[in-house]
């Protein structure tokens, strides 16, 4: 779904953004309800948001979360075993196959806790990817392995373009 | 004897005294173990490397565990524990505690005798799923402000410790800043964070439920505490 970039920039800006800080990382983890909530107030970041920022980080990411852009938010913690990653903006589709290792040694570790006859825990995400003018959303919910593929699939996309 | 060596004695010496059922001398052996080697974490000897640190955290951790594998097989060697189910609650704890022990330390401490422990854990998992199923467990949704990192007490997003790593013989994990913790909601989930939050059918009675909506688990416990054992 390609919906206008401008739109989701007015919103960030509204929400007290630094759209200067912002555009300084490569990715940005942003509070899960960051277009839906009705105010600053109302922002929450996802559980496993700000764990992950730090491990795309730790792989070299230039990754920052809601703080490091200008909006201190609590964080709401879920102790489900499902990955809840809120939304993540991605800015450089060059981060991509570091965003793709993170998220596949995530799952790689929910795997490992759990055998063959136990329900597998899921992926919940919503991805932005800038792409020039425009963002598209990819918003995902599921097994963390078709995650992983359909990443792999959007980074070799944007090798060829 | 060098230190590896004493601790690799007493790992055999905890193995007899398993094999034989004499759980409170396994017991007592882990304790000590647990208890020279949070010593040494708190007093290291001068020059101490950071992986000579890490390996003492993770020996410390495997120590307890195996003391929590002795509490598992105390339980289990009482008759008919499974028709028992305040036993099987306590049972069920135990192998929780002791399976994330194992499974932070089995990376780094190899032999067959880890492997064996790991082994025993999968085959109570896998009673526990044949006898009373996959099972339902709460979760609870809470917010907060901030949670602090147990290495610098800082604000988690601001210190570069990430959580589940081991720095200088020092486990990272999220502490919640109690001021701003509002309870949201709770639900019933199948893949839970906490295995320990299960609900047990025997815990709700006359539409009155007695259920654990949040464990307080820590894998060092014994870094804080005297008396873990």
């Amino acid at each position: 779904m390609i919906t206008p970039y401008q739109s989701e920039l007015k919103t960030l800006v509204a929400l007290g953004i630094d759209l200067e800080a912002f555009s300084k990382f490569q990715i940005i983890c942003l509070p899960e309800n960051v277009f839906t909530a009705s105010g600053v107030g109302k922002l929450r970041d996802a559980g496993e948001s700000r764990h992950f920022a730090k491990l795309l980080i730790d792989s070299r990411v230039r990754c920052a979360t809601a703080l490091d852009i200008g909006i201190d938010v609590p964080f709401i913690l879920r102790r489900s075993k499902d990955s809840r990653l809120g939304v993540v903006w991605v800015r450089d589709t060059l981060a991509l196959p570091m965003l793709v290792g993170v998220i596949s040694s995530l799952i790689a570790s929910n795997i490992q806790e759990s055998s063959s006859d136990q329900p597998k825990s899921n992926v919940h995400v919503d991805l932005y990817f800038e792409r020039g003018e425009d963002v598209t959303r990819l918003s995902y919910k599921g097994d963390g392995e078709t995650l992983v593929n359909i990443l792999k699939a959007i980074q070799h996309d944007s090798i060829k373009k | 004897m060098k230190a590896l060596e004493v601790f690799q004695a007493e790992a055999n010496s905890y193995k007899i005294a398993y094999d034989n059922c004499d759980f409170v001398s396994a017991k007592k052996i882990t304790r000590q173990a647990v208890g020279r080697l949070r010593q040494t974490l708190f007093e290291p000897p001068d020059g101490s490397s950071t992986d000579f640190l890490d390996g003492t955290f993770r020996l410390a951790v495997f120590f307890r565990a195996l003391h929590d594998f002795a509490e598992v097989a105390e339980i289990s060697g009482h008759v008919n524990w499974a028709q028992k189910d305040e036993l099987v609650e306590s049972l069920w704890s135990k192998f929780c505690d002791c399976r994330d022990r194992i499974d932070l330390v089995r990376h780094a401490i190899r032999g067959d005798f880890i492997e064996q422990v790991a082994d025993i854990l999968t085959k109570i998992q896998d009673f526990y799923l044949a006898a009373f199923c996959q099972g339902h467990y709460m979760s609870p949704e809470i917010v907060a402000k901030r949670e602090l990192c147990s290495i610098c007490l800082t604000d988690l997003r601001s210190c570069s410790h990430i959580s589940g790593r081991i720095y200088s013989g020092k486990l990272c994990s999220s502490i919640l800043d109690s001021d701003g913790i509002r309870l949201v909601s709770g639900s019933l989930v199948r893949v839970p964070h906490d295995p320990r939050c299960r609900v047990w059918p025997w815990n709700i009675k006359n539409n009155k439920s007695e259920v654990m909506l949040l464990s307080f688990f820590r894998i060092d416990d014994f870094m804080e505490k005297d008396d873990w054992g």
